[in-house]
């Protein structure tokens, strides 16, 4: 398959597009109120978009015209067509900030339910009470005290007795209802867990890498992001590394992956060290029909961030040097080993626990629920014993191997991240990149309609499996 | 026919009958029926300017009317929605079910819940051989005090009867207008065809009385 990181963009530009576009419509605007012109100069907007990546695509679904074969890109042209992609996704950003000027919404009560599972994992008395959920108009993930930011925006703070503390994440507004990228909220979750990050930076060997004051801050900052990153590695697995690369490939600008700033260290360097653990720790996705010749989730999205980095570095004359005082190994282990303090290795995922992930993402392509599942051990195991004189007290063996067992949301996620590699992909590459009578927009607007589908499922799968756990006996 | 127990056990063990998530096999397959537990959206008839449906707009403004008719309550796990005397709401089960093109089900309510007053379907209780999807309760209090209900609790049983195996099932209908649908849909009677030709009887009713004027 040919230019494979480009249409993956593409695919990935034209679900943010659909998202804006189904937020909009979602909102209560009719022909008859005041918010429908406001509303217009949003959907014009999108017009503009649609019209800027559709010239991306008409590029990409050009056909040798000799062998009627696609055309391979030289990496020149690969790199030009990435940094436009990049610069439409800015203007989906631009237009995101400005969602202020339209109603808003709460989030989904299923996002609380994700939310609560994860901070379950945080000890109890390393947890706060409540963790708020807010719907950003900007385009970024993050965790604030709101609290603390409100209180210091008024200058009112010393005025007020008692401390509060009101830790909030941010969820940008288009990713409301998609539970693929609420994996980032997992590593925002890691930073509410303030006792283990101060843990971590007081350990000797952390501590020692930061050698001046100088950077001590700078490297605090970035250990912080890199525990973060580990904690939601752990709960996640691979779901959070292919979220995070999506994510990095879309909002890097030009060398952006190997930019680093005074908070987060270089994308490149942070998914480094995810796809190291992962790999350490043998969390594999197995991809049962390679893309690209990798046989694994996490090394194909490893591979196709690297390939931008390393697009990025002809065109940009990079050359980005490790911090040499840093002895990033041994760090590594210290801040695993201290995200293992909080989420026991009893908790953690193995490989095991992705043993049914494969046949989870099957019955997504059914379009059937995924919040439980059957155990296919024990009903093949009853199906010779089930027989017409059979007793009732057979039968209830029966019922009991025929009683699901629950899904978790870690499942879930994994598994709509494998459904859409292994299905959502391709099928978008055949309708967006193969000519046919149909317009963009209409493109667009069919295929909104089945991934509307798609998050209605995962959601709702989200919300079965808690409600399995509440009710399932022990 | 009516599905024993034990054609019922057979039926989901060969995959033959799908019901997702089935959280206590157990209790919810009795003698002749699988109870089905409530879903956590709910749709609520509210108090509207509109006088009617007016059919004389194009589709997607009755569309818009009939959102506008309704009121989405959507509540978390462990959360009640209250459903109060002689209130009607749409909701639907937690499961999504799937049937083979030779059985049939019917919705039927529970006698826990009938007992308090509670209908979970006024009019539509057939299900077709072939459907695909969560099923959409028509839920009445007929009951005189307000009826706590809580996602995940056994509302409702479906009953399921075999029939020869039909021509097409359900879902693969041109029409099919609630097939494959998680959760709960709004009513989508503009879609039928009787009332695509009323409509344009209407509209163009409109359009030469407009006619006539010049």
């Amino acid at each position: 398959m040919y230019n494979y990181l480009e249409k993956v963009l593409c695919i990935e530009i034209i679900e943010k597009i659909s998202r804006l576009q189904r937020f909009l419509s979602s909102e209560p605007y009719d022909s008859k109120r005041q918010g429908a012109e406001v509303v217009g100069v949003f959907l014009k907007a999108i017009d503009g978009i649609i019209d800027n990546l559709n010239a991306v695509i008409q590029r990409l679904s050009f056909k040798d015209t000799a062998t009627e074969e696609e055309i391979v890109l030289d990496e020149w042209e690969k790199q030009a067509l990435i940094r436009r992609l990049s610069d439409i996704f800015k203007s989906i950003e631009g237009l995101h900030s400005c969602m202020e000027f339209i109603y808003g919404r709460w989030v989904m009560p299923e996002t609380r339910v994700f939310l609560k599972n994860v901070l379950d994992f945080i000890p109890e008395d390393r947890r706060p009470e409540k963790v708020n959920i807010i719907l950003s108009n900007s385009y970024s993930f993050a965790e604030v005290d709101l609290y603390e930011d409100i209180l210091s925006l008024a200058d009112i703070r010393g005025n007020l007795k008692g401390e509060g503390q009101s830790p909030s994440i941010f969820l940008p507004k288009i990713e409301r209802d998609n539970p693929l990228n609420w994996s980032i909220l997992v590593h925002e979750c890691g930073h509410v867990d303030h006792q283990g990050i101060t843990n971590l930076l007081e350990t000797p060997t952390i501590a020692a890498a930061y050698e001046t004051p100088a950077i001590k801050e700078l490297f605090s900052k970035w250990f912080m992001e890199i525990y973060c990153d580990l904690f939601a590695t752990k709960i996640l697995g691979p779901a959070y590394l292919t979220s995070f690369v999506t994510f990095a490939l879309l909002s890097a600008g030009a060398g952006g992956s190997e930019v680093a700033s005074l908070t987060h260290p270089a994308d490149i360097f942070r998914i480094s060290i995810i796809h190291e653990v992962l790999k350490n720790s043998n969390l594999k996705i197995v991809l049962s029909d390679p893309v690209l010749g990798f046989d694994d989730l996490s090394s194909l999205f490893f591979n196709m961030i690297e390939e931008r980095t390393k697009l990025d570095r002809k065109y940009m004359h990079l050359s980005v040097k490790k911090p040499s005082k840093l002895r990033l190994g041994e760090c590594v282990d210290i801040i695993c080993e201290e995200v293992d303090k909080i989420i026991s290795l009893n908790q953690q995922l193995t490989i095991k626990d992705f043993a049914r992930v494969d046949s989870l993402a099957g019955r997504l392509e059914k379009g059937i629920l995924i919040g439980a599942s059957p155990d296919p051990d024990k009903i093949n195991s009853m199906k010779k014993d089930l027989e017409q004189n059979i007793t009732a007290k057979k039968l209830e063996e029966v019922k009991g191997a025929i009683q699901e067992s629950r899904v978790l949301p870690w499942e879930i996620v994994n598994a709509g991240w494998l459904y859409k590699v292994k299905k959502v992909y391709p099928q978008s590459f055949d309708i967006f990149f193969s000519t046919n009578e149909l317009t963009i927009e209409d493109k667009i607007e069919k295929w909104g309609e089945d991934l509307e589908g798609m998050d209605r499922l995962l959601l709702k799968s989200i919300e079965a499996s808690e409600i399995q756990a509440l009710f399932e006996e022990e | 026919m009516v599905l024993s127990d034990y054609e019922i056990v057979q039926a989901l063990l060969n995959e033959d009958i799908i019901i997702t998530p089935l959280i206590n096999s157990a209790k919810q397959i009795g003698s002749s029926s699988v109870d089905l537990r409530l879903g956590t959206e709910f749709k609520l008839i509210r108090i509207v300017k509109q006088t009617h449906f007016d059919l004389s707009v194009p589709t997607e403004q009755i569309e818009e009317q009939v959102r506008e008719y309704t009121e989405v309550v959507h509540v978390e796990p462990m959360q009640p929605f209250f459903l109060h005397p002689n209130e009607f709401a749409l909701a639907s089960t937690l499961e999504y079910l799937v049937l083979p093109r030779d059985i049939a089900g019917r919705l039927e309510g529970r006698s826990t819940w009938g007992r308090v007053g509670l209908q979970v379907h006024s009019t539509a209780g057939l299900v077709d051989p072939g459907f695909e999807g969560t099923l959409t309760f028509e839920l009445n209090n007929m009951g005189k005090l307000p009826l706590p209900l809580y996602p995940g609790v056994r509302i409702a049983q479906i009953i399921f009867h075999r029939c020869s195996p039909v021509s097409e099932p359900y879902t693969k209908k041109v029409g099919a207008k609630y097939a494959k649908f998680i959760g709960t849909k709004y009513t989508m009677f503009y879609d039928d065809y009787e009332y695509q030709k009323i409509q344009r009887f209407i509209q163009g009713n409109i359009k030469s009385s407009i006619k006539t004027k010049d």
